[in-house]
């Protein structure tokens, strides 16, 4: 039995030809001599011919060989298998023609050893000129395989993906190491695509049933780990390698050899020099040595990037080994980080932009916990503070203008991180193999929370642990650039709208302890809605209340409008009989009036007449009263001359009486001196003082008489 | 390089270590000389010295570790001596014994749990050359700047950390060294800035001299520091209320540790109580009113506020 009769009896064969013919068209192969090693039936020869090519179905089996040669194509018999000789035979076969080019349609996968026959064929191309060979194979990394050996099934069937006569079997990966292993380099891939394989079976099987949530996450997980999930074959053109060209494969860079335990990509747009190698010396501080540096400088100018690399020379030597620059352009924040990520070789990753700083136990506390919990993300504390642009006369720099604080919880909790990010970047290590194998990469897509999207796919696929010591720093700048200013709320929010839906989108695994949150959630929303109920039901009550106040009011504002109309009713009245009252008054007080002027008027007139009778009688009495008044003058005058002449008549009485009385002195004095003398002459003649005494009293009253008894 | 705009000068480090490791001392020691290294050709210093001195009770440095220093300093341009004190003499006696050998112009005080920064050394030489009135500059240290107020155009500040810092050698010697008859461990930076300062000299902050501290924060932000280092400090700030404050001051810190402060203060206040019984404190310093600063237990006006925990 030939190869290709197992392949006949395969899965959609005329497919595989469709691609095969595409790829050979593709690569402009219209004239010269295809080898088909290995041809079977030879089912692409037909369309070889069509493009103008002279088919040669080369086989061991001669029945096929014979069917071929009815058909009108060349064949060679031949054990490909036989590897010392092909080539020449097959320069023998070309007698000089020009070599198109060499096709191995599943074939490989029955050699135990392929790579003696792709070495032979290499051979024989580099003795020509651009000598493609096409292969197809098997792709055992299909996902119906994966998920059916997570279910602990290996169905080998006679034929198709595992194939009962498969002696080596091929993933994307294997495949190209053996081809370039024999020295091919491949130069197109036109992979043929199977959604269900041969290997779909048995259809009870939940893993492979499109829709459940086991199916779906195993299928993302393959999709984002490797290319070819769905593949069922690969089709797949080499070139021979020119003499440069490694034959090896590139190792992936964590099996290059001692790779560091962490890759630490500093993001940096070379324009903060300063920051950045602050950066890089909070990295020579580290207790753990164990990691080597990536600075990734995203759109710098030459100049900038000179900078950066002026930087990096004046490190610690043995931290300048461990720290390359590379240049980035294009994208957004995310490129950077990714260009970090694809060059670096640590079993984990951390990311510091160049304004963070680590504290010394930084390093030392991701590898402590990547030993506690290998493979997980690692979360740890992180502070912050504020900072400042600062010219001073050494430079511009920065400095410090707020106190340090932990804003950010110390611990990770799975559910609040899925509402917004609250872990700096520069506080994860994601292990490597997240970003290699898992396919988790940062989205360029993402203005910015570009590494929310990435924390949260690596701890859902890994989990997280998480140590709330706080090991670094990240510095919020007051002035200048930055991302939270940068750009705008809208980004934002459409950023974080973003994250969530595409986390929304897909089932993920989640951590143990997440029944449990989930039901203290749960739990806290029943407290919380029990709440809402109790606040519902008083809104209820007020509610109803307020209906009852609202038809008080109503009818308040009703009895109010009856009560406005009665008053308008009322003081239309009321102004009505006030002006009736008014018209009666005026008329009244016409009237009246008209009464009053009349008797003001007689009054006045009786008043002048009084007042004229009055003032005649004034001026009768005037009259009267100055004769009166003269009558009396001239009286008083009398009686005043006669005064006069009586006050001169008694000034003559009284000057007649002074004279008198002068006289009567006179003659008193002289009767006295008479008696003094008469009584004298008594004493002398009576010589007794008792008749005396009559004499002494009776000198008190006579004038001159006094002092001189005494 | 651009030319210097400072004259060379030939530098001595001195480093007083008391608990080290020896990964700890190696990393300090590649900064070092690396910034040496890289302030030689910036031919801002010639002749260099780095003095460890070895304050551990333990044997000391074996002798692969001393040559692995050797080495790593003379890739630094500079010469390594090794003074094994066999004891911890504290910080500032154990700078004072250093010095004692220096012929060096300019004496730099760093600590072992520093890492120095590639322009450290470069930057805190200008600093100090470029202004002759200066006596003593200090470095920018991380991952926390310390809160001193300084003038941003001149750096003046009230004083200066010794963690890392530069000094003219005679400058030291003038002012007899740092105090080491009071001070052990902390507060003699303090100290030697105010005395250096009523000589008439200023005390400079130089932002673009930057060094890492090696500090940690607990999860509320606060910087970690032992109790015994709790306790140092509690001493020291009564020292300097000794040394500069008003008489009132130092029965006030006694009275206030004694009364309100953690167990570290209240010791400290008890063992000074004693002091002051015997007569064993030191003598207020004239003119200390003319430096002193002191303020909730800070020595100078802070611009933010730093809390610590022990």
């Amino acid at each position: 039995m030939s190869m290709n009769d197992l392949n006949d009896r395969g899965y959609d064969e005329e497919t595989v030809q469709d691609h095969v013919i595409g790829l050979l068209s593709s690569l402009g192969l219209h004239e010269g001599v295809l080898f088909d090693l290995g041809c079977g039936s030879g089912p692409i020869a037909e369309a070889c011919a069509e493009l103008g090519l002279d088919y040669v179905g080369v086989d061991v089996n001669k029945d096929v060989l014979e069917d071929l040669a009815k058909r009108g194509f060349s064949t060679e018999l031949l054990d490909i298998a036989d590897t010392g000789a092909l080539a020449d035979s097959l320069e023998g076969v070309l007698a000089g023609r020009q070599l198109a080019g060499i096709t191995l349609l599943d074939v490989i996968g029955h050699l135990a050893s392929p790579s003696d026959l792709l070495a032979a064929l290499a051979d024989l191309a580099n003795r020509h000129i651009g000598v493609p060979l096409v292969v197809t194979v098997s792709n055992v990394s299909h996902f119906d395989l994966a998920a059916k050996l997570l279910c602990g099934r290996w169905d080998v069937n006679a034929g198709g993906l595992l194939a009962e006569s498969h002696l080596s079997l091929f993933a994307p990966g294997t495949l190209e190491v053996e081809l370039r292993r024999a020295g091919w380099g491949e130069i197109k891939a036109d992979d043929l695509s199977a959604p269900r394989s041969d290997q779909h079976f048995p259809e009870t099987l939940t893993a492979l049933y499109k829709g459940t949530p086991l199916h779906d996450f195993l299928l993302e997980v393959r999709e984002q780990s490797a290319p070819a999930a769905l593949v069922s074959q690969f089709v797949r053109a080499y070139l021979p390698l020119a003499p440069s060209e490694p034959t090896a494969v590139a190792l992936s860079p964590s099996r290059r050899g001692a790779a560091p335990f962490l890759s630490v990509v500093v993001r940096t747009q070379g324009r903060r020099p300063v920051t950045l190698e602050d950066n890089l010396t909070s990295l020579a501080a580290q207790t753990n040595r164990d990691f080597e540096v990536v600075v990734c400088c995203h759109e710098t100018s030459d100049a900038e990037y000179g900078d950066v690399e002026a930087v990096t020379r004046r490190l610690p030597p043995w931290l300048a080994k461990k720290t390359r620059a590379i240049r980035v352009e294009g994208g957004g924040r995310a490129q950077p980080l990714a260009a970090g990520v694809a060059e670096a070789t640590g079993c984990y990753v951390a990311f510091l932009d160049d304004d963070d700083l680590a504290f010394c136990h930084w390093v030392e506390q991701f590898a402590r916990l990547a030993k506690i919990r290998p493979g997980a993300v690692i979360r740890a504390g992180c502070a912050t503070h504020a900072i400042d642009e600062e010219a001073w006369d050494c430079g511009v720099g920065y400095r410090q203008t707020g106190p340090t604080q932990t804003p950010y919880p110390l611990s990770f909790d799975l559910l609040d991180h899925m509402v917004e990010n609250s872990t700096p970047n520069c506080s994860v290590a994601i292990p490597r193999s997240c970003f290699t194998d898992l396919g988790v990469s940062f989205d360029d897509n993402l203005p910015v929370l570009e590494d929310w999207d990435v924390l949260m796919r690596a701890a859902l696929l890994c989990g997280l642990v998480s140590t709330p010591e706080v090991t670094s720093l990240y510095r919020r700048w007051r002035r200048g650039y930055a991302s939270h200013v940068e750009h705008s709320e809208a980004q934002w929010e459409t950023a974080k709208q973003s994250v969530r839906g595409r986390l929304d989108a897909r089932p993920f695994l989640v951590p143990p302890g997440t029944v449990s949150r989930v039901v203290e959630l749960q739990s806290r929303v029943d407290s919380l809605t029990s709440a809402v109920a109790s606040l519902e039901g008083r809104l209820g009550e007020l509610q109803l209340e307020r209906d009852e106040l609202s038809i008080l009011l109503q009818d308040a504002e009703q009895g109010l409008v009856a009560a406005g109309e009665t008053v308008t009713e009322i003081s239309a009245l009321a102004n009505q009989q006030v002006a009736e009252a008014a018209a009666t008054a005026e008329q009244q007080v016409a009237e009246i009036s008209a009464g009053a002027e009349q008797q003001v008027s007689e009054v006045i007139a009786s008043a002048e007449r009084r007042v004229a009778e009055a003032t005649s009688a004034v001026a009768e009495t005037s009259s009267l009263a100055e004769r009166r008044v003269a009558e009396a003058t001239a009286m008083a005058e009398a009686r005043l001359i006669e005064r006069r002449a009586i006050e001169a008549q008694v000034d003559v009485v009284v000057a007649e009486r002074e004279a008198a009385l002068r006289r009567l002195d006179e003659v008193a004095d002289r009767a006295a001196t008479e008696a003094a003398a008469r009584v004298r002459a008594d004493y002398e003649s009576s010589r007794s003082w008792k008749m005396m005494a009559p004499f002494r009293k009776l000198s008190w009253f006579v004038p001159g008489m006094r002092g001189r008894v005494d | 390089m651009p030319k210097a705009d400072v004259p060379r000068s030939s530098l001595r480090v001195q480093t007083v270590a008391h608990a080290f490791t020896r990964s700890t001392l190696f990393k300090y020691a590649e900064a070092l000389a690396q910034s040496l290294y890289n302030a030689r050709s910036a031919e801002v210093i010639g002749d260099t010295v780095v003095a460890l001195g070895d304050g551990s009770a333990k044997a000391g440095l074996d002798e692969r570790s001393l040559e692995t220093l050797r080495n790593t300093f003379a890739d630094g341009g500079a010469e390594f001596v090794y003074d094994r004190f066999g004891q911890n003499i504290g910080h500032a006696a154990g700078h004072n014994r250093l010095f004692q050998d220096n012929s060096s112009e300019l004496l730099m005080l760093c600590n072992d749990d520093v890492v120095t920064g590639p322009q450290a050394v470069t930057e805190l030489v200008r600093g100090l050359l470029l202004r002759p009135e200066v006596g003593l500059v200090e470095a920018h240290q991380l991952p926390f700047e310390h809160p001193k107020q300084y003038d941003l155009v001149t750096g003046e500040t009230g004083w200066c950390s010794l963690a890392c810092a530069l000094t003219p050698a005679d400058v030291f010697e003038k002012l007899g060294g740092l105090d080491a008859e009071w001070f052990f461990l902390q507060g003699d930076d303090v100290d030697y800035s105010w005395r250096l300062r009523l000589w008439g000299y200023k005390c400079t902050y130089r932002p673009s001299a930057r060094v890492v501290h090696d500090k940690r924060v607990d999860a509320a932000g606060a910087v970690l520091i032992s109790p015994k280092e709790e306790r140092e400090l509690a001493e020291a700030d009564l020292l300097l209320s000794r040394k500069y404050g008003e008489p009132r001051r130092f029965d006030d810190v006694i009275a206030w540790y004694g009364e309100y402060g953690t167990d570290a203060q209240a010791k400290a206040a008890a063992a000074f109580s004693e002091r002051r019984e015997q007569g064993r404190l030191p003598s207020p310093v004239p003119g200390a009113e003319r430096v002193a600063f002191f303020r909730d237990g800070s020595y100078a006006v802070h611009r933010f506020g730093v809390s610590f925990s022990s």
